[in-house]
């Protein structure tokens, strides 16, 4: 009898042994998950942070009362950005967004029936902690001081946070749901992004990459925002992991049934497909750039292969086909398709307590594209892709909106904002500066000649620039939009150029001979440069809007700093301890905009879920 | 045995303990009269320590066309609590339809000299007359047991600074 049970925690052990490998890849990759699900739910705030939110929560609840609509269409009723009413009901949006958020509903659910949740968030953050210290002890050969200190200083914070919680005073499980699944998936993004660091540059560039993304670009502040655009990069990471893989030697895994199948490229397309069922006009843009890269560099096209490939998609693509039978009544019409409610959702978006917007949005190319999904007619469709792009290449043209969007932004470019968000918005560059080194990376690539790029690029290196290219070719022509905060349409750019920055030989020599200039800047940064800035900010009693200008102002600075130092690294060695001492600074920069954005600047939404995290707050508040 | 473990099984026990401590239903019943108790319901003394002496309507640091008026603190002095009567600072500018308020429940307070404050309130520079003066109104309000009572009620220029 005992020997069976043994066996029986012998076999689970190992199958959850095997789990963790395929998930996590190894130990670094479980420690880098952890320690962002830590990080970024830290300072998390249960609450709705734009309008459109309130979609997705009603969806979910709607969902998980099962039923598709959220509610009976009628005069009276409120008609949350991104709905479609049909046949006399009001259908939500991103629903294959909802459907992953079902199973993190579900356990809260259980834990809320028998539970104070707040203290069994508390406790569920504090054990992740614990198990993140000891992992890293592991990782770095302290064990015992790991799991000792550790124990300590868990313990501690947790009775400190459960001595002074009280339980949340309206607080929706639906939108905790969506947190979490956002939360889990920053953290995965986090993960995958180190896999495919890895895969070329070994353990250590993976590490630095994955945890660089998480602390000096804003995926953390949207982490635990219930929105599509951290899943979106999550798939787009996946994306160019799998299909790296797929690259390996033959690229063939063994499967049952199957024998030798081309496992990972059809897992490329089948995330692909499950895109669709979030978001279809950026799905197929994914789908274009890979169906280009991948058919001509594909170890073998042969038929069978093309039939696994074509099988998975076409399975993938299932739940989206489903979805849409039932709320636009065309299998072939995605919801975003119907009216004018699609893209231009955005512009009746609004941070939560500016109230609802104007609805005064006009159709243009990406609406066309989903009414052309909906004719289901290839070549209409094609038609229309072709038009975003000529129209996203045309946006180039507009070189004020492009600096205004990617480099500095101004209060004056977007003033559909309320009042008080006035001047929230920034460019891409600004919450993130590190991204200023992009332009080192481009331009050592290039300095070190054209053999030695062609050596080192490859077909997953191109895949990259065309998600990119594609995404911004979506989104370019409308961009500087209000409520973007930071560029959240381009959100999939943060980890983008991350990798970048992980491939550029430039950057990595940086991180090589220059390692303790970059920790201690950034150390020092974090550290000084933040309390020094939490003290201009909030004795000053800036609001939200006067602080994110400083915010910009700071990271404007540091990413040209950083630009300029970087580069010329890249000619004289000269300039790699300042470049080094640079981009310390600037990531500390990023570091700092997400904690003062979340702890402090963005306090006023939701109930901090960590109680500690919510006295921290109150006590910046009161300093003014 | 191995002490590293020990000390992370340990943490593990008392994280779990005390969290299953928080399943309520079981064996904590509701005190009358206790801090949870129903807001509004319950009294206690409350003094007038200070209030906003001025009112400055001042342009935001971002440019664009917005103004802020920041409100200074209310000092008050809370003793002899019974229950959880509500207190309100409220401002209300006339000629603007403007008002703000924060609301509070004197047990989550506490006693004791106690600072009160209200959100900043933002406004669009085209919402503002050309010679803006305006009259705010800034009162404290207690609440016992449904009873309204008016702690502090006074009428005081606003000045806008461009």
């Amino acid at each position: 009898m005992s020997d069976r049970t043994d066996d029986q925690a012998v076999t689970i052990r190992a199958l959850l042994w095997r789990l963790g490998r395929a998930v996590f890849g190894d130990r670094a990759g479980l420690a880098l998950f952890l320690g962002t699900l830590c990080v970024v739910t830290a300072t998390w705030r249960a609450g709705v942070f734009i309008n459109d939110n309130f979609t997705l929560v009603w969806t979910l609840e709607a969902l998980s009362e099962g039923r598709a609509w959220i509610a009976p269409a009628g005069e009276s009723a409120y008609l949350a950005p991104g709905t479609n009413t049909r046949a006399g009901v009001i259908f939500g949006r991103n629903y294959g967004q909802v459907v992953a958020a079902l199973p993190a509903l579900w356990l809260l659910q259980a834990i809320d029936a028998i539970l104070d949740l707040r203290i069994a968030l508390a406790a569920a953050w504090h054990l992740l902690a614990l198990a993140f210290v000891v992992q890293l002890g592991r990782l770095s050969g302290y064990r015992l001081e790991s799991q000792l200190g550790g124990s300590v200083l868990v313990g501690t914070s947790f009775l400190l946070n459960a001595a002074i919680a009280q339980s949340f005073v309206s607080v929706s499980v639906y939108t905790l749901a969506l947190q979490v699944t956002t939360a889990v998936a920053a953290a995965l993004l986090a993960v995958v992004l180190y896999r495919l660091v890895t895969l070329r540059h070994g353990r250590k560039a993976g590490v630095v990459a994955g945890a660089a993304m998480v602390l000096v670009t804003p995926i953390s502040l949207w982490a635990t925002i219930p929105k599509r655009h951290v899943l979106g990069a999550l798939i787009a990471v996946g994306v160019l992991y799998a299909f790296a893989r797929s690259r390996e030697s033959n690229g063939a895994v063994s499967v049952p049934v199957l024998g030798q199948a081309p496992v990972y490229r059809a897992g490329a397309y089948a995330l692909i497909g499950l895109w669709a069922w979030v978001h279809a006009a950026e799905a197929l843009f994914m789908f274009v750039a890979l169906l280009a890269v991948d058919i001509p560099t594909a170890p073998s096209n042969d038929r069978r292969s093309l039939a696994v490939v074509a099988a998975a998609f076409a399975l993938s693509l299932v739940p989206l086909l489903v979805t849409n039978s039932i709320v636009t009544g065309e299998m072939l019409r995605p919801p975003r398709a119907m009216g004018e409610r699609g893209l231009t959702a955005p512009a009746q978006e609004n941070l939560t307590s500016s109230g609802g917007g104007d609805s005064s949005g006009t159709a243009s190319g990406i609406e066309g594209l989903f009414g052309a999904l909906g004719a289901g007619s290839v070549g209409v469709v094609i038609a229309q892709v072709v038009s975003i792009t000529v129209e996203g290449v045309a946006s180039f043209g507009n070189v004020e909106s492009l600096y205004r969007t990617y480099v500095a932004s101004s209060v004056e470019g977007i003033q559909q904002n309320k009042s008080r968000f006035l001047g929230i918005n920034l460019a891409l560059l600004e919450p993130a500066p590190v991204l200023g080194a992009c332009i080192a990376a481009v331009v050592g690539g290039v300095h070190a000649g054209h053999e030695r790029l062609r050596a080192t690029l490859d077909a997953t290196d191109a895949l990259a620039v065309l998600f990119g290219v594609g995404f911004v070719l979506i989104y370019n022509g409308k961009l500087p939009l209000n409520t973007q905060v930071t560029v959240r349409y381009l959100l999939v750019l943060y980890p983008l150029g991350i990798l970048l920055l992980a491939r550029s030989a430039t950057v990595r020599g940086l991180l090589n001979t220059h390692r303790s200039e970059l920790v201690w800047s950034y150390t020092a940064g974090v550290a000084v440069g933040g309390q020094l800035l939490v003290a201009y900010l909030v004795i000053g009693q800036y609001a939200v809007g006067e602080a994110a200008r400083i915010h910009a102002l700071l990271g404007v600075v540091l990413g040209i700093a950083v630009a300029v130092t970087s580069t010329a690294s890249a000619f004289d060695e000269r300039a790699r301890p300042v470049a080094a001492v640079a981009l310390g600074l600037a990531g500390a920069a990023g570091t700092v905009f997400f904690l003062l954005a979340t702890l402090s600047h963005f306090a006023f939404v939701g109930e901090y879920v960590l109680p500690v995290a919510g006295a921290l707050s109150d006590l910046l508040s009161a300093v003014g | 045995m191995h002490p590293g473990r020990v000390a992370v099984g340990g943490v593990v026990c008392i994280v779990l303990l005390v969290t299953a401590a928080t399943a309520t239903p079981l064996w904590n019943v509701p005190e009358p009269g206790s801090d949870s108790a129903t807001l509004g319901n319950g009294t206690a003394t409350v003094s007038v320590v200070s209030t906003p002496e001025e009112l400055t309507i001042e342009p935001g640091r971002q440019g664009g066309g917005t103004y802020y008026l920041r409100v200074p603190d209310a000092t008050v002095n809370i003793s002899e609590r019974n229950g959880n009567p509500i207190l309100t600072y409220k401002i209300d500018i006339d000629g603007l339809g403007k008002s703000r308020s924060s609301v509070h429940g004197v047990a989550d307070l506490g006693t004791g000299q106690k600072r009160l404050s209200i959100e900043r309130l933002s406004l669009d520079e085209r919402e503002l007359d050309e010679d803006g003066q305006y009259t705010a109104t800034v009162s404290l309000i207690l609440r016992e047991n449904g009873e309204k009572r008016v702690l502090y009620n006074e009428s005081m220029p606003v000045e806008v600074q461009r």
